[in-house]
């Protein structure tokens, strides 16, 4: 039995976005407090018995681990699929900047701090080998890129009270189907503090690419995540072009939740085989 | 056989770090020497310990590949636990101001040190600026996950926060255990009489099927290296990445079984480390 249809997110590019700046983008990452609702306790728990459910169906007496991220959600990248693009790099080095950025404010050589830190992390090995393999020509072009971006950040993004206890690269995790799913993702940044009562935190991812929908689907998949390990959904989730200026943020309702789970559950369906 | 390990909600982490003991594990010299007993013993005299910790029994008990280096990455515990001191005790308001001060501190401490110190302070104060934010940030967001975690309202005594490793070394069994623990709080039995302690251990990643050796050999190190002979109560599991959170309470069998559970790895990894050799 499929418990969900097969959901197909949108990938059409989002219309009508104007760059935003300043307190006018820290206004629409901080929302209306009206907006923020106090939670339906059994929320969580009920997302997770109907992902537990499904999981179950689709994967029957399978063993071995399946690991989900928010790529297998949207361009149906498959998780084995490990390649990396000049994009990718990209979009890795202008993370990782902004994470810099957010921590001490501007740089005077982003491209060269990026990469530096870039290196150490084990997870960027391939990165940092694909960043070591390119031509000058290419890499002159991706410095110049990367400046571009360090520059947006220094003349867009506003600065964030310590108080709202910002932080950076928060790893996300949950377990399904008796710990045999594993769903994995994560954010930027990080604002809020937790409540048990309250969705109180608001999720950013950053891309260095123009938005467009897949980009808000893939972070729908974080804020189910998030939901599904803390208990209480984030308030709001907010994507930001350093490219563009651009800027995608949502509150996180009832049935954004909902559709996530089915798109999960798409996803768990597709991927056939265990790892 | 059902787990020892009692999963709880994360809400619940402060409430269990501070209930009374329903159990003291307490031994005397005779038992603890048969509690070391369960551990081995090396064949291998004259090598060096092995280092057994929850690091080294999740990742096989294999020698590293490469010496210990410093990275942004690796710093996170260390910056991460001093700020938390530092918020925790009012000295700052914030993760992101306690960490800069302690970056700051360190920096100026490792300037002093000479150039080949492996220590933290040396690596901050030699390293550039772009790794040094990058260490900052790493520890900001350890320090904000456990800030938030914690209803530091709740403590009536200060809890130790990051205090060094519990170290027993083992020479008969050719190791050296090493328990780790993030918060040690102080905590009475349930009569009231007798004080004793519960850890707070911050784990990686998921629950998993050996989280239970894991949380007992904090235990069992801390039993081994305590100068009172005396176990703590509970050890009480957080992992940040997903929000699980588990209790195990530590009894003499937990102890016995984690010895019997370390044991047998460190047998396996000699057991293989030798067959390699002679390959």
């Amino acid at each position: 039995m499929v418990l969900a249809e097969r959901t197909v997110l949108q990938t059409t590019e989002p219309r009508g976005l104007t760059p935003l700046a300043g307190d006018q983008l820290l206004d629409v990452l901080r929302g209306p407090k009206t907006s923020r609702q106090p939670i339906d306790t059994g929320l969580a728990g009920g997302l997770r018995a109907w992902l537990n459910d499904a999981c179950f169906e689709a994967r029957g007496d399978q063993v071995g681990t399946l690991v989900v991220t928010k790529k297998m959600l949207t361009g149906g990248t498959h998780v084995r699929d490990s390649r990396l693009t000049y994009e990718f790099v990209r979009g890795a080095i202008v993370a990782t900047l902004f994470r810099l950025f957010i921590t001490s404010g501007p740089s005077e050589n982003p491209y060269a701090d990026a990469c530096e830190v870039l290196f150490t992390e084990p997870q960027h090995h391939a990165t940092a080998a694909f960043i070591a393999a390119l031509n000058e020509r290419d890499r002159r072009g991706l410095e110049r890129e990367v400046r571009l971006h360090a520059r947006n950040l220094e003349r867009r993004w506003p600065t964030l009270s310590p108080a709202w206890m910002p932080r950076t690269a928060v790893s996300m995790a949950t377990t399904l189907d008796g710990g045999q799913v594993h769903l994995r993702g994560m954010a930027d940044l990080v604002i809020g503090v937790s409540r048990r009562d309250l969705p109180s935190i608001c999720l950013v991812s950053i891309r260095s690419t123009p938005l467009h929908h897949a980009h808000r689907d893939e972070l729908r998949f974080l804020g189910l995540i998030e939901t599904l390990r803390s208990g209480v959904p984030p308030f709001r989730l907010a994507t930001y072009s350093t490219l563009t200026g651009e800027v995608l943020t949502e509150a996180v309702t009832e049935d954004l939740l909902k559709n996530t789970v089915s798109a999960t559950i798409s996803a768990i369906w597709a991927q056939g085989a265990p790892q | 056989m059902t787990s020892p390990l009692r999963r709880i909600e994360a809400s619940a982490l402060t409430k269990e770090l501070l209930a009374p003991a329903t159990n003291v594990a307490t031994f005397n010299r005779d038992e603890l020497r048969h509690l070391e007993s369960r551990l081995g013993t090396s064949s291998t005299e004259g090598q060096g310990l092995l280092r057994v910790d929850s690091w080294t029994l999740r990742s096989g008990l294999g020698l590293p590949e490469s010496p210990f280096a410093w990275t942004p990455h690796f710093a996170k515990r260390s910056l991460g636990l001093a700020a938390l001191r530092l918020v925790v005790f009012g000295v700052a308001a914030t993760p992101q101001e306690a960490v800069a001060r302690e970056v700051d501190r360190l920096v100026r401490l490792g300037v002093d040190q000479p150039p080949r110190s492996s220590s933290l302070a040396a690596y901050l104060a030699s390293c550039s600026p772009a790794l040094r934010t990058a260490a900052i940030a790493h520890g900001v967001t350890y320090a904000t996950e456990l800030f938030c975690a914690i209803d530091w309202k709740a403590f009536t005594r200060h809890p130790l926060i990051g205090s060094p490793d519990a170290t027993a070394v083992l020479r008969s069994q050719g190791i050296s255990l090493r328990g780790r623990a993030e918060l040690i709080c102080d905590i009475d039995d349930a009569s009231g009489a007798q004080l004793t302690e519960s850890r707070l251990v911050v784990m990686h990643g998921v629950i998993e099927d050996d989280t239970t050796l894991l949380l007992g050999s904090a235990a069992l190190a801390a039993t081994l290296a305590s100068s009172d002979r005396t176990a703590p109560a509970r050890i009480v599991a957080f992992f940040p990445t997903s929000g699980q959170a588990a209790v195990l309470d530590i009894t003499e069998n937990i102890l016995t079984r984690t010895a019997l559970g370390i044991a047998k790895r460190v047998e396996n990894c000699r057991t293989s480390a030798a067959e390699s050799l002679a390959a």
